[in-house]
């Protein structure tokens, strides 16, 4: 198990409660997608797991660490990609993956040799150079994802890596994931699009009004519900 | 009026936002400090420029041209003088502004697919720019022509009427000719913009100069207030100099020939001309020519890279030290805010710690407060210009709360922020007292005196800005830029003005004075300074980790995704 989240409680200004005892675990190698409607957790469980924001209850361990007792060491195990794509953007995109491999400890071959693999799936060509506030919105994303990547986390964290690509980037990314999940690494990723999550994922956790309401894996779907597609399934449990 | 104009005005309206109102939770908030602290340090400014004026105009209106005293002319030549600095800095700013307001507001890609034409765009923006600058000009303008007509007796009811007339046409004329120079600026600007590191060393250049300046100017006052006299700065040919320059001053000159009554007509006459032709061929030059290149420009150029294309390896520490001196130097205004302190300080401690020593020299029974009048300048200097750090994680952006996501402890990351802060006023510090040992205004001992104070109230200022904004944020709305105006630049700046209050109130202190010890003085400031600074570092470690987890944006609290 390389994620296990157990018993995870969110609130704002203490009275209001956003998540209500999210309770799940990732496996070694699995693709799982968050799904849910606008507003429902989604973000904010992804945002508790990765430390960008404080949670108020529950345990949060990935690889053996937890967030509260080992941060370096937890936080050194996944890599992130935020829904706005956050970036230096001061910096050339060269320098903030230099930038990052430092703070991840990462050698100079092994960014190196990382930067190669990466590129060929999201090649910013010549623009690596140029200043972050030069790039348009695909750019930003594309620097963001190879950013999170240029460590090769265990777990890769995504939050709606799919909105405002193009289809040829979506296929990228969606290709990226696959090879990166046969390697043995672990994906989580929230998500709008139904047909991307079917496609892609091992595992579908759905989200409402802040609880889990459900936690399957697509064979197990398939098994248990033969009459309902699981799209028209994801579609009906999405809504607010 | 046009209807698409009177529109965008009322969203240039709607969009001012003064510095001092914020909004938090939803609900839009006075800054009372930073209020309060502006409205003070302008009633300082207003009532210095006030002083000083008018012991200059007593001075300079009593000087006599071939023997013949002539009050009316030198109260015109100075009231032209002033207005044509007044002009000068109208066009620069207005030539500024134009180009961002037409090249680099974000409004302006919308307004580029809706039914609004490009001119349109243009003469709304230049009318809210005219707005702006008459509301500075006009209490400004004021300010000094009251002065100099109360000191001199002149005042009537026909200047004022004029004098208020005078700043609500000004603007028209260097705003015109600003956007000739539209482009050029852009140009300027898209070079420094790819070339970051030049504007800054640019901008601390400029920076350098203006304070030599300054110090020159403050040269002239000292022999001012001690002579009484200014006759030997206004020699004949300086003065020949001065009217030939007035009587050429278009139209500064025309302007004030309604004031004093002189030659009127004509005045009207070539003013009128001078209006229509600006007016009229800054709008050819804006329909014909900008509004051309105002649509190209919203095509997104790519900037020039600066960096190599290769990998290079550094410990995280250091890695984050670098990012703060890259976002510092590749930022102009950044870069101003910072490394003021670093020309402003020692040039600026130098100039007023000279004068006052000199003057409080040639005092009878203040001969021997030299150390104390430099520390207190030293510091006054120090801590006002003090203010990067209260920026610290504001800065970032929302990457400040991507950068919790990172494996580096939460002490680690706000410290470097402060040793960066530090390291800078440092240097300035070290130069500051390098200078003071130099020019002989204190010894050795004094200055490392002076050294260590400075540090200590310094780093106090650091580390309580660095908690305060950790503790309350200013997330710029886009990644390009940080909000301007929070209260924690007020609220470090007045930490720093109390620890020089209370150092300048144990020097006084009756008690104290009793003890006759030599460096008694010097063990007051040190303690002094060594108890905030002790005092900020509670503030700061306390409960930071804590501070550092809970860190957040606003708009979350209201429940995010």
């Amino acid at each position: 198990m390389i994620l296990n989240v157990e018993n995870l409680k969110k609130s704002y200004n203490k009275e209001v409660e956003v998540l209500h005892s999210i309770n799940f675990s990732i496996q070694e190698g699995e693709i799982v997608g968050i799904v849910g409607h606008n507003g429902a957790g989604k973000s904010t469980t992804l945002k508790c797991i990765t430390g960008m924001i404080p949670f108020n209850d529950g345990i949060i361990s990935l690889n053996g660490t937890t967030l509260k007792a080992t941060p370096k060491a937890y936080k050194s195990s996944f890599g992130f990609v935020t829904d706005n794509h956050e970036l230096f953007t001061k910096m050339t995109g060269i320098q903030y993956l230099n930038f990052l491999a430092d703070i991840y400890r990462v050698s100079t071959e092994d960014r190196q040799n990382q930067y190669k693999l990466l590129e060929e799936y999201f090649n910013l060509g010549p623009a690596i150079n140029d200043s972050i506030s030069s790039y348009s919105h695909g750019m930003k994303q594309k620097l963001s994802i190879m950013g999170s990547l240029i460590h090769n986390p265990l777990l890769w964290i995504l939050d709606e890596p799919l909105s405002g690509l193009d289809p040829h980037s979506v296929q990228a990314l969606s290709d990226f994931m696959k090879l990166f999940s046969s390697k043995g690494h672990s994906i989580l990723f929230s998500s709008h699009n139904i047909e991307a999550i079917q496609l892609l994922c091992n595992r579908i956790i759905i989200i409402h009004n802040g609880s889990l309401i459900d936690n399957f894996t697509i064979d197990e779907y398939n098994a248990s519900n033969k009459n309902v597609l699981l799209r028209d399934y994801l579609l009906e449990n999405t809504k607010k | 009026m046009n209807n698409n104009i009177i529109t965008i005005l009322k969203k240039q309206f709607n969009d001012l936002k003064p510095s001092n109102l914020v909004v938090k939770n939803g609900k839009i908030k006075f800054e009372v400090f930073t209020s309060i602290f502006i409205a003070f340090i302008s009633l300082i400014l207003i009532v210095a420029v006030v002083y000083v004026l008018n012991a200059f105009t007593e001075s300079y209106c009593v000087i006599k041209i071939n023997r013949v005293l002539d009050i009316q002319a030198r109260e015109y030549e100075l009231l032209n003088c002033l207005s044509f600095i007044i002009l000068l800095a109208t066009f620069i700013y207005s030539a500024f502004e134009f180009e961002k307001k037409l090249f680099d507001s974000e409004d302006n890609v919308i307004f580029s697919y809706l039914p609004i034409s490009t001119f349109e765009i243009f003469i709304s923006k230049g009318i809210m720019l005219y707005i702006k600058e008459v509301i500075i000009i006009l209490p400004t303008f004021l300010i000094l022509a009251f002065t100099v007509f109360i000191t001199n007796g002149t005042l009537t009811l026909y200047k004022v009427i004029f004098s208020i007339t005078l700043p609500l046409l000004l603007p028209i004329i260097p705003m015109c000719c600003a956007t000739f120079f539209c482009i050029p600026i852009n140009k300027m600007k898209s070079f420094f913009k790819a070339h970051p590191i030049q504007a800054s060393l640019i901008v601390i250049i400029i920076m350098a100069v203006a304070c030599w300046v300054y110090t020159l100017i403050f040269d002239n006052i000292e022999q001012i207030i001690i002579s009484g006299k200014i006759t030997s700065l206004f020699s004949e040919d300086v003065m020949n100099t001065i009217i030939l320059f007035t009587k050429y001053s278009y139209p500064t000159n025309l302007f004030l020939n309604f004031i004093y009554k002189k030659d009127l007509l004509v005045s009207f006459l070539i003013l009128f001309a001078i209006f229509a032709v600006v007016c009229f061929a800054s709008a050819l030059f804006i329909n014909q020519y900008l509004a051309k290149r105002f649509n190209n420009k919203l095509l997104r150029k790519k900037s020039k890279s600066i960096a190599p294309s290769k990998f290079y390896h550094l410990n995280p520490y250091m890695a984050l030290f670098m990012r703060e001196l890259h976002t510092t130097i590749t930022s102009p205004n950044y870069s101003f805010i910072c490394f003021s302190n670093i020309i402003v300080t020692p040039i600026m401690s130098f100039s007023l710690a000279k004068v006052l020593v000199d003057l409080t020299n040639k005092m009878v029974g203040f001969s021997n407060i030299g150390f104390e009048i430099t520390l207190i300048v030293c510091l006054l200097f120090a801590c006002a210009t003090n203010s990067y750090c209260s920026t610290n994680i504001s800065r970032d952006g929302h990457m400040a709360l991507v950068m919790k996501t990172m494996p580096i402890s939460n002490i680690a990351l706000l410290s470097i922020k402060s040793i960066y802060c530090s390291s800078i006023m440092l240097l300035s510090n070290i130069l500051t007292a390098i200078i003071l040992v130099c020019y002989k205004i204190v010894g050795p001992l004094d200055a490392f005196i002076i050294l260590v104070v400075t540090t200590f109230a310094c780093t106090s200022q650091i580390l309580l800005g660095t908690k305060l904004d950790l503790k309350h944020p200013k997330f710029a709305r886009n990644s390009y830029e940080i909000d301007e105006g929070n209260d924690n630049v007020a609220t470090v700046q007045v930490f720093g003005f109390t620890i020089i209050v209370v150092i300048v109130a144990m020097f006084l202190f009756p008690f104290l004075k009793l003890i006759n010890y030599k460096y008694f003085n010097m063990i007051i400031a040190i303690a002094i300074s060594a108890l905030f600074l002790g005092i900020s570092c509670f503030i700061y470690f306390r409960h930071i980790d804590k501070n550092y987890d809970n860190l957040n944006d606003n708009y979350m609290e209201k429940g995010g995704n």
